[in-house]
């Protein structure tokens, strides 16, 4: 064998396509495409096996390799509505939220006198000496 | 579908799934590997109906599992789960072997490109490479025949008198001794240049 092939042997190569397989498994490919379909079938199980398993029937695959993929945009359809549906809105009570600023105004203003009577009381103890 | 997508890798184009929720990436995938999962899960489950339905719901898997599993070679990974699968599906135990055979395969793939890059650059490790792998002649003499007269398997087979499947066994095992002789030349041009 030549030297420059056993760089050439381990030339990575593309998987198969769907037109590749049916027509090797068909055997209709041209003797140049069948030898490049070969060669990656000396390095890829995946193909191989792929490859292998339609073999075993012959008849023309091309129907059935081609398969829907809308179902890719549908579930991702599903998994966005799921996600939410699963997030709890927050509910804000109007009344609540008024009544309870209103408590919390008197507090601050009754906090507020509090402060200002202790002033006025230390005020006037201090004139009593 | 965008062309950019067409020279992407594998796992760059499950990385923009995972990442930026790209249908166009996972779509890309699915027309490059589709067939293939097709196919395999057919000669498993000997179905067409129940192969696309695994076809799908291996997609689907995938499509799930793309954020929260790292990935390191898609296309090893995806034949181990289409094999997993199919093979639950069918109620076959799967082998402890088997679970060897497929690790052992992904971490080729991974090695085989760095591998191939050295040896294409570097002529002395060629030359080394030819000489280790003289030794096993049957072998040889079925890859002189594949590789450089660019005989077909089956053509191979009916000259040597032996199966298809046999031709392709030997061509690939013939393969992997090459890799490992090749593993063993850098290595030991690797040990000579930290001797000079």
């Amino acid at each position: 064998m030549r030297i420059k092939d056993t760089a050439y042997i381990m030339q990575p190569s593309a998987c198969l396509t769907k037109q590749q397989l049916n027509a090797y498994v068909l055997n209709v490919l041209e003797p140049e495409e069948l030898n490049a379909v070969e060669f990656h079938l000396c390095s890829c199980w995946f193909c191989y096996d792929a490859a292998h398993a339609l073999k075993q029937f012959k008849m023309d695959w091309s129907a059935h390799l081609d398969l829907d993929k809308q179902f890719i945009d549908e579930h991702l359809k599903m998994q966005n509505e799921i996600i939410a549906d699963q997030e709890v809105p927050v509910v804000i009570n109007k009344t609540f939220k008024n009544t309870r600023s209103i408590w919390t105004g008197l507090l601050f203003f009754l906090l507020l006198v509090s402060w200002l009577f202790i002033l006025y009381l230390l005020n006037n103890t201090y004139h009593f000496y | 579908m965008k062309t950019t997508y067409l020279y992407q890798t594998d796992e760059a184009l499950l990385a923009l799934f995972a990442n930026k929720k790209d249908t166009e990436a996972i779509k890309m995938l699915f027309d490059r590997y589709a067939h293939l999962v097709f196919a395999i899960s057919f000669g498993i489950l000997k179905e067409v109906h129940a192969a696309r339905l695994a076809t799908v719901h291996l997609f689907i898997n995938i499509m799930d599992l793309a954020e929260r599993v790292p990935i390191t070679n898609f296309k090893a990974w995806l034949y181990q789960i289409t094999r997993n699968h199919c093979l639950a599906q069918n109620n076959i135990v799967l082998d402890t072997a088997d679970f060897l055979v497929h690790e052992k395969l992904n971490s080729a793939y991974l090695q085989e490109l760095e591998i191939y890059k050295f040896v294409q650059h570097n002529p002395e490790a060629s030359n080394a490479l030819f000489e280790k792998v003289q030794s096993s002649n049957d072998a040889e003499n079925i890859a002189e025949l594949f590789y450089t007269h660019k005989k077909s398997f089956k053509e191979i087979a009916l000259l040597v008198g032996n199966d298809e499947f046999s031709i392709r066994t030997i061509l690939y095992k013939y393969r992997l001794h090459l890799i490992q002789a090749a593993l063993e030349v850098i290595s030991h041009q690797k040990l000579d240049l930290h001797a000079h």
